[in-house]
């Protein structure tokens, strides 16, 4: 059987009927994503692989408590991996350097290459719609926004790590959220060829 | 509600996980009881949920695959044996409740054996064959149905068995599955016509016109509700001796 032409969700299916053909195929189209959250929240390598081989873990012990009306697998996994790379900075009671998190440039250089099955595709086409919106940001507001998701900070520890006052946090951020929520339901923010290669849309990335 | 007890202004930051405890617990309050700004809050939610996707592009090494592999490897080996024994267990369930027909059935058959064939029945009872010895077909789902499975128990005589089948798509009225005993020249008989419920499990009992272990190759289709003469629809579960 060719598992990579297999959609998330069958994939998902077959690991939780315990299928390491699916779970290696899974891995194959998600470690990168996992991989590069984990590394932006904790900025070291070795914690960043072993936090990856723990959602990859959990995925095999779990992948049949994933429930499709909830979340995407691409949502699904991803905060998995946030979630897990939170609680080991929380652990070690110490974040990295203050700017160490970013937000990915949109240079067509490290645009994701799209081709392939369908899956990838539609998840390229998707990380490149959400990049150019968080491209469109203003500086302060995407600082901001990486604290809080890929460290876990609340409004008062990131102000107190930009020095920056609560208020202008708490309005950086909600800018910010609203603005990306309505850059990505903006169609001109939508890859030009998207239609004709069924892409995901915003509602199956996380919508409900 | 009144607009200005909404918690509009704080929903962004309770999506991202950012707020102080104080207000999110007012935020999660407010949401019991506000379909609004849930609805609202699923929007953000959805922003958060893509954020990953912005994550600068970073590549695990390749030994990372093979250490997850390798954990995993001793587990899918136990948990494939026990997948393979799902259907055989659901089956003895399923036998239970039907077991005094199927006991008069056997008892049946064993006479209508013995009257025809005094010779056969005297041999079984020189050397009876032991209990449990049963003979079993796997089949496996193919591509349409990747995660079915299907056991086929033979009974003794080899003309008889019963097929329990598990992970199969519920079909609508106008369509069943169609088991198909194929012999070594590619020549189709059918086996039975199932359905399975809502979960895709399903069972039959299975009639041969000749040795089920003549055949050497079995398959189940989707047919026409009450079976095809020969095999038209998509096959989802395959098997060979």
């Amino acid at each position: 059987m060719n598992y990579t032409t297999l959609d998330d969700e069958t994939l998902l299916r077959l690991v939780a009927h315990a299928n390491a053909d699916a779970l290696s195929t899974l891995y194959d189209r998600y470690c990168r994503l996992v991989f590069s959250v984990a590394l932006n929240a904790v900025s070291d390598h070795p914690t960043a692989e072993e936090i990856t081989l723990d959602v990859f873990t959990r995925v095999w012990e779990r992948a049949s408590t994933y429930r499709a009306d909830r979340a995407t697998v691409t949502t699904w996994l991803a905060s998995i991996a946030r979630h897990r790379a939170i609680d080991v900075l929380r652990r070690r009671q110490a974040r990295p350097e203050q700017f160490s998190v970013e937000w990915a440039e949109t240079s067509a250089s490290n645009m994701p290459h799209i081709d392939g099955p369908e899956e990838q595709v539609a998840l390229a086409m998707q990380q490149q719609r959400v990049r150019a919106a968080m491209a469109a940001l203003p500086e302060d507001q995407k600082r901001a926004l990486a604290l809080a998701y890929f460290q876990g900070l609340s409004h008062n520890e990131i102000a107190a790590t930009l020095r920056e006052p609560l208020g202008t946090v708490k309005t950086r951020i909600r800018l910010g959220m609203q603005k990306l929520r309505q850059m990505l339901q903006d169609e001109r923010f939508a890859p030009a060829d998207q239609s004709s290669r069924g892409s995901a849309t915003y509602n199956d990335l996380g919508g409900r | 509600m009144a607009v200005e007890r909404h918690v509009t202004d704080l929903l962004p930051a309770y999506a991202l996980g950012c707020l102080d405890a104080e207000e999110a617990a007012l935020v999660a309050s407010h949401l019991e009881t506000c379909a609004h700004c849930r609805a609202d809050l699923a929007g953000y939610e959805a922003v958060t949920g893509n954020l990953a996707l912005a994550a600068p592009d970073a590549a695990p090494p390749a030994a990372l695959k093979r250490r997850l592999m390798a954990r995993v490897a001793p587990a899918a080996a136990s948990r494939r044996a026990s997948e393979r024994a799902a259907p055989a267990q659901r089956l003895a369930g399923w036998l239970r409740p039907a077991w005094p027909v199927l006991g008069l059935a056997a008892l049946l058959l064993i006479v209508a054996l013995g009257v025809s064939n005094l010779l056969l029945w005297q041999r079984l009872n020189e050397a009876p064959p032991p209990v449990g010895t049963l003979r079993t077909i796997g089949l496996v789902g193919t591509d349409a149905a990747p995660v079915a499975l299907g056991t086929l128990v033979v009974s003794m005589d080899e003309r008889h068995g019963v097929l329990a089948v598990d992970g199969l798509p519920p079909l609508d009225a106008t369509q069943q599955y169609q088991l198909w005993l194929i012999d070594q020249e590619g020549q189709r008989t059918s086996g039975a016509v199932f359905s399975v419920d809502e979960a895709g499990y399903g069972a039959a009992i299975v009639e041969a016109p000749q040795p089920i272990f003549d055949y050497s190759t079995f398959g189940v289709t989707i047919e026409p509700a009450g079976g095809s003469p020969g095999p038209t629809g998509t096959k989802v579960l395959g098997g060979e001796l």
